[in-house]
């Protein structure tokens, strides 16, 4: 069972709620993903179609919700949106972005340790969207930090799982858990983080835009337990040779002398 | 007699008392100016609300809920429960926020 602040998830996909072609899409692969915590975005009300409210398709009672930072381009932006977020859901859960290159949507190091230290004090549950860095994610742990969300590549690529070799070192040093964020992009990425011990990996874009949302939220469900269940079962180990799986013995015309050795 | 001072001209006509319409007071038309309509910046554009608009009732007239919008003015948070007593002041930077999806 994965406890994040004190809180028990069944499920180790956390889904994000953007680029979905329709609401009532959003909320079958939902659904259909199994997951109990969905990202949220906060945005100026269009005053144009006042009745678009994500509210009305989303169950709290089924799903926590994580709202994030996005669009934030520094601290400040983020614990402003941080406390409107808190003002707005009635929760202190926050996904913590900040993106100061609007190319790369990078995570700004320096800035996410500011802002975690301070919506730490606030007594926000801070999960900070992070660079891969074992280091980094030592610092925001220590700041307080519920989980640690190192990205896979950058948001919404869908390139995978990049950055595997710093993933391995931070879910080997972490106290707390490891969320793999951003840049999966196929159920099969998916599973290889749960393999390498990764907590959960939180996808939206991948499900959000694939031929059929909702049976691509069913694959990553999938992909997620078996990942994690390899996990629990211990893979073997790598070899750069060949390991026979046949038995070596007892060939059919092999001769005796060689069958003896 | 008083109820209705920004009718001006009648007003005048009907109620010789300088009390209420006096030219010392005049310049600074009191009454007319309280009536004048307020203007605020919703979102990024300019709009204009009636003196004594509150929270509440802006949200109402732009058809939003008031559960699931969170308001800022000139940067700071508003409880929900100050949305039905909160007036809007002349210049006031609002800010009408919502959940939207996002990853």
């Amino acid at each position: 069972m994965l406890t994040i602040a004190e809180t028990d998830f069944t499920s180790r996909l956390f889904v994000g709620t953007g680029k979905f072609s329709s609401a009532a899409v959003m909320e079958r692969a939902i659904t259909a993903s199994e997951s109990e915590m969905v990202t949220v975005a906060l945005r100026r009300v269009d005053l144009e179609n006042p009745d678009d409210d994500i509210m009305t398709h989303l169950d709290r009672e089924k799903v926590r919700f994580l709202p994030n930072t996005s669009g934030a381009r520094n601290a400040e932006e983020a614990i402003r949106l941080a406390r409107l977020a808190r003002a707005a859901a009635g929760t202190r859960w926050l996904k913590l972005e900040v993106t100061p290159d609007p190319r790369t949507l990078l995570p700004d190091p320096v800035d996410t340790l500011k802002a975690t230290e301070q919506l730490v004090k606030e007594d926000f549950i801070v999960l900070p969207y992070m660079n891969a860095d074992p280091i980094l994610a030592l610092r925001l742990q220590d700041a307080g930090a519920a989980a640690v969300m190192p990205l896979g590549a950058p948001i919404g690529t869908n390139m995978g799982i990049q950055t595997a070799l710093q993933i391995a070192i931070i879910i080997e040093q972490a106290r707390v858990p490891v969320v793999v964020d951003a840049g999966i992009g196929a159920p099969s990425h998916a599973a290889r983080a749960m393999e390498m011990g990764a907590d959960a990996v939180l996808v939206n874009t991948a499900i959000a835009v694939a031929g059929d949302p909702v049976r691509m939220a069913t694959a990553f469900k999938q992909a997620v337990q078996g990942g994690r269940t390899a996990f629990e079962a211990r893979l073997g180990t790598r070899s750069s040779s060949a390991r026979a799986s046949s038995p070596q013995r007892g060939q059919i015309g092999e001769p005796l002398d060689f069958i003896e050795e | 007699m008083i109820d209705s001072p920004c009718q001006g001209k009648n007003f005048y006509g009907k109620n010789s008392s300088f009390l209420f319409y006096n030219e010392a007071v005049k310049p600074f038309q009191p009454y007319r100016l309280s009536m004048k309509k307020l203007q605020i910046v919703c979102n990024g554009q300019p709009q204009e609300v009636p003196p004594g608009t509150t929270l509440a009732r802006l949200l109402e007239d732009l058809t939003l809920p008031t559960d699931s919008v969170v308001a800022e003015i000139n940067k700071q948070i508003i409880d929900r429960d100050q949305y039905a007593t909160l007036k809007l002041a002349q210049g006031d930077q609002v800010e009408l926020i919502r959940f939207v999806g996002g990853g």
